[in-house]
């Protein structure tokens, strides 16, 4: 028997296309990445011989290396981790209600797509907001909820990796988790309230993924030209000889362009992907207990508010919705759980300044 | 509503892919935009904008006009205005009379009149309950012939009552709860007409004119007379007339409202101390309206330039009927009326009552006129309210659903600055180009920018790319 779908089933069910679109996407992104990862390693090569920095010595004085060594290393990381990751919720599942739910495997593109799309932290720059780790914990939660999206899983497998994926994971894969305390509350005109926050939620997210497609997209449109760009470049380059003061001014300028190609086609290796950031973070939270002279909370609590934050980013509600969504986060134990805090610590308060900082930001 | 994302490609010549679905997306979201923007305008909730004045003065007229209702309606019998009012249906007979041949002038009394329209509207059913088949029904008199007789109720049962008795010689009571019918009435009487069609015609006029012609009491009576009941005390006539015709016992409540409105109209509560009871309700309304008018012409006045003058935009400002404030001021006006009314009521109805409460009094005095006006005003404004609160529910969900749009649009008009680089890029690509290596150099350092390469690492100039080159840092 088929049950017509609710509002809120068909916002969550297009969110939910829109994130295996990204997914897709992502996926993709990271298919064009590596061809362009190696003509800037090429390029960079043809610069050194020029400037005679002997082979041995490259890595330590390329600044810019630096940063797509980091690129690299953040592939790698993710690979790493998602692997362990694997085995942890392997673990998790067969503990609890979702056992034998499959987590994809994890393939290098994949993963070099997933360091793309949420940026590289890089020294001296603020390409990125997200730190090494909270990028990974974000890329993990981001998969996860793709290939569970895609395998079906449901509520349990969402569940094992907020687990895994610390406050800016279950920021972006947490809206199941609460939307799934909603329909146990009985009182109808409470559920018609939540639901209505949670429809503009799944379309907020919604239209999230479709900002992330369509940059997405373009960046990959970027690297594939920029990738013919550079190996066309190589060949230039590699024609006016080794010897710069031999040049002349035409090639010396060509060449100084080169570098400066080379840089900005570098940065579409690093520069995060806008409509997937994290909308709140805790550098927000920080500057609103600043100038809002509030309290600070402690760190479990300041770690609710951000996850609040993405939650209720350009959410707008009035003080009934406010009170009726309090109430079901702090009605609903499995999620107090998950994120590891006390019934009575989660105060109306915390929602509160929560939607202060975000007025704030 | 599920909306696919087309990005279109298309290739330049170059090998490149320089067709932006940014742009297309933006435009889509702008579209969207416009649209909730539109609904967000048209959704309106009605507030009224009456100031302290405006109130001020409402009130002023709800409690004058019940001072007037205390002091000039009072009751009948003791009634100023019910006076003026009594002479005004005596008038309206007497005219209605002469339309119909009458030759008694000015100077004719009342009761010739009468007299004169009760020959000329003849009826089956005008027993009186002295000496003649009325005396049958119990306690029917010359008094209350008027209210115990349904053809003599001045509503649609009293109508077909009426036409009912005339095509078959009836006479139809309600007396003590009961339904009472007298057979052959009238043997006198017979109904003109032809067919039915014409019958049921005649029959109708025959009502019309006798309910006119005892309006003002019948043609022996003395004093005020005994006029017709008010329609608005007579409805449980007809609750009592239905009952009965379907087998069902009347309640006790049914009697006891029954026997209150029979003492009422007994004291003479009929249909001209009814109107004489509208006239301080008119006035209400009719001043609150003026108020809220000229208040509003005085400010156009002194607020519009002489040549910004129109007559549409003055109408639109001053009338005083489809707008919410006028409507506020009249429920307040009306109800500090009733305020008014039903306090000096109850408090007549404990004076009469010496120490209990007399419900008769009580209603005597009561302006059902007022209460009834002041309801529809209640009920107006739980209407708009509740309108209101639909409407900004409504208007709060959109503005909610245009903040996630818009937040859409602005992200895409990020993408839009960022993603503008395919100039640059192309210039760039053009290096075989021998004449063009000074602007190849600069979209260089642009793109570098706009890619947010850190601005040390930059190479800005010739003379920083020379010292990257020839390696001295």
């Amino acid at each position: 028997m088929t049950k017509k779908k609710s509002a809120l089933e068909t916002a969550q069910a297009k969110a939910k296309r829109l994130s295996e679109q990204t997914n897709k996407k992502i996926e993709e992104l990271g298919g064009v990445t590596n061809e362009l990862h190696k003509q800037l390693t090429e390029i960079q090569n043809v610069f050194d011989e020029i400037r005679g920095i002997p082979a041995k010595d490259k890595i330590q004085l390329s600044e810019l290396k630096k940063v797509r060594l980091e690129w690299k290393h953040q592939v790698e990381k993710i690979e790493a981790d998602y692997k362990e990751a694997e085995v942890k919720a392997g673990g998790f599942g067969a503990a609890g209600a979702g056992a034998g739910i499959a987590v994809a495997a994890l393939g290098p593109t994949v993963a070099m797509g997933v360091a793309t799309t949420f940026g590289v932290a890089s020294t001296g720059t603020a390409i990125s907001t997200l730190s090494g780790a909270a990028a990974t914990n974000a890329a993990l939660a981001w998969l996860g909820g793709g290939a569970l999206a895609a395998g079906g899983g449901g509520m349990a497998g969402g569940q094992i990796l907020l687990a895994l994926a610390g406050p800016v994971g279950w920021a972006i894969a947490g809206v199941s988790v609460i939307g799934s305390g909603i329909l146990l509350i009985s009182a109808s005109g409470k559920k018609n309230r939540l639901e209505k926050i949670f429809i503009n939620i799944s379309n907020r997210d919604s239209k999230s993924f479709k900002l992330a497609i369509v940059e997405l997209e373009e960046r990959i449109n970027r690297i594939e030209n920029e990738t013919k760009l550079l190996s066309r470049a190589i060949v230039e380059a590699k024609s006016f000889g080794t010897n710069y003061d031999a040049m002349t001014e035409q090639q010396q300028y060509e060449l100084i362009s080169f570098v400066n190609l080379m840089n900005s086609s570098t940065q579409l290796l690093v520069n995060p992907i806008l409509g997937l950031q994290p909308k709140f973070t805790n550098e927000d939270l920080d500057n609103y207990f600043e100038t809002s002279k509030t309290q600070k909370t402690s760190e479990k609590i300041q770690n609710v508010m951000v996850a609040l934050g993405n939650l209720l980013f350009k959410i707008k509600l009035d003080d009934t919705d406010k009170k009726v969504l309090w109430k079901a986060i702090r009605d609903n134990m499995e999620f107090l759980k998950t994120i590891d805090i006390k019934k009575k610590d989660f105060e109306f308060e915390v929602l509160q300044n929560t939607i202060a900082a975000l007025e704030l930001k | 509503m599920e909306r696919a994302v087309f990005l279109e490609l298309e290739d330049t010549g170059n090998g490149f892919n320089f067709k932006s679905s940014i742009e297309t997306e933006i435009n889509k979201a702008q579209i969207e935009l416009d649209e909730f923007d539109e609904t967000i305008d048209s959704i309106k909730t009605i507030r009224p904008e009456g100031d302290k004045i405006d109130y001020a003065l409402a009130i002023s007229s709800g409690a004058i006009c019940g001072i007037i209702d205390i002091f000039l309606v009072g009751e009948p019998g003791e009634s100023p205005l019910g006076n003026i009012t009594d002479k005004w249906f005596e008038n309206r007979t007497k005219d209605f009379a002469k339309h119909f041949g009458w030759s008694g002038g000015k100077e004719g009394s009342t009761s010739s009149a009468i007299r004169f329209l009760e020959e000329k509207f003849k009826i089956p059913y005008d027993q009186r309950g002295a000496g003649d088949a009325g005396q049958y029904v119990f306690g029917l008199n010359p008094t209350n012939h008027h209210f115990k007789s349904l053809a003599h109720n001045p509503s649609i049962l009293g109508l077909f009552c009426s036409i009912l008795d005339q095509f078959t010689n009836q006479s139809h009571f309600v007396a003590e709860g009961e339904l009472i019918s007298l057979q052959r009435a009238d043997d006198g009487f017979e109904l003109q007409g032809t067919n039915v069609l014409s019958k049921l015609f005649s029959a109708f006029v025959n009502w019309f004119g006798h309910i006119i012609s005892d309006i003002s009491g019948s043609s022996g009576s003395k004093g005020r007379g005994m006029g017709i009941p008010s329609p608005l005390w007579t409805w449980m006539n007809d609750i009592i007339a239905i009952k009965r015709k379907l087998n069902i016992e009347p309640s006790d409540f049914d009697k006891s409202v029954y026997d209150l409105a029979l003492k009422m109209f007994n004291q003479g509560y009929d249909i001209r101390f009814q109107s004489t009871q509208a006239i301080p309700v008119i006035i209400n309304e009719l001043v609150v309206r003026l108020f809220y008018s000229v208040r509003r012409l005085v400010k156009y006045f002194s607020e519009t330039d002489r040549n910004h003058r129109s007559f549409g935009e003055l109408w639109k400002k001053c009338e005083p009927f489809s707008n919410a404030t006028v409507k506020r001021m009249l429920t307040v006006a009306h109800g500090t009326f009733c305020l008014v009314d039903v306090g000096d009521a109850t408090v007549r109805g404990f004076v009469a009552g010496g120490g209990t409460f007399n419900v008769l009094e009580f209603f005597m005095r009561v302006n059902v006129i007022g209460i009834g006006r002041f309801t529809i005003s209640l009920y107006g404004e739980v209407k708009r309210e509740i309108r209101n609160a639909r409407n900004s529910q409504l208007l709060f969900e959109n503005v909610q659903e245009r903040e996630i749009v818009e937040y859409y649009l602005e992200g895409l008009k990020l993408l839009s600055n960022e993603y503008d680089d395919q100039e640059l890029v192309l210039l760039i690509s053009d290096f075989s180009n021998s004449e063009a290596y000074q602007e190849m150099f600069s979209a260089s350092v642009e793109l570098a920018n706009k890619r947010n390469v850190p601005q040390e690492k930059i190479i800005s100039s010739k003379e920083v790319g020379d010292a990257y080159f020839r390696g001295i840092k």
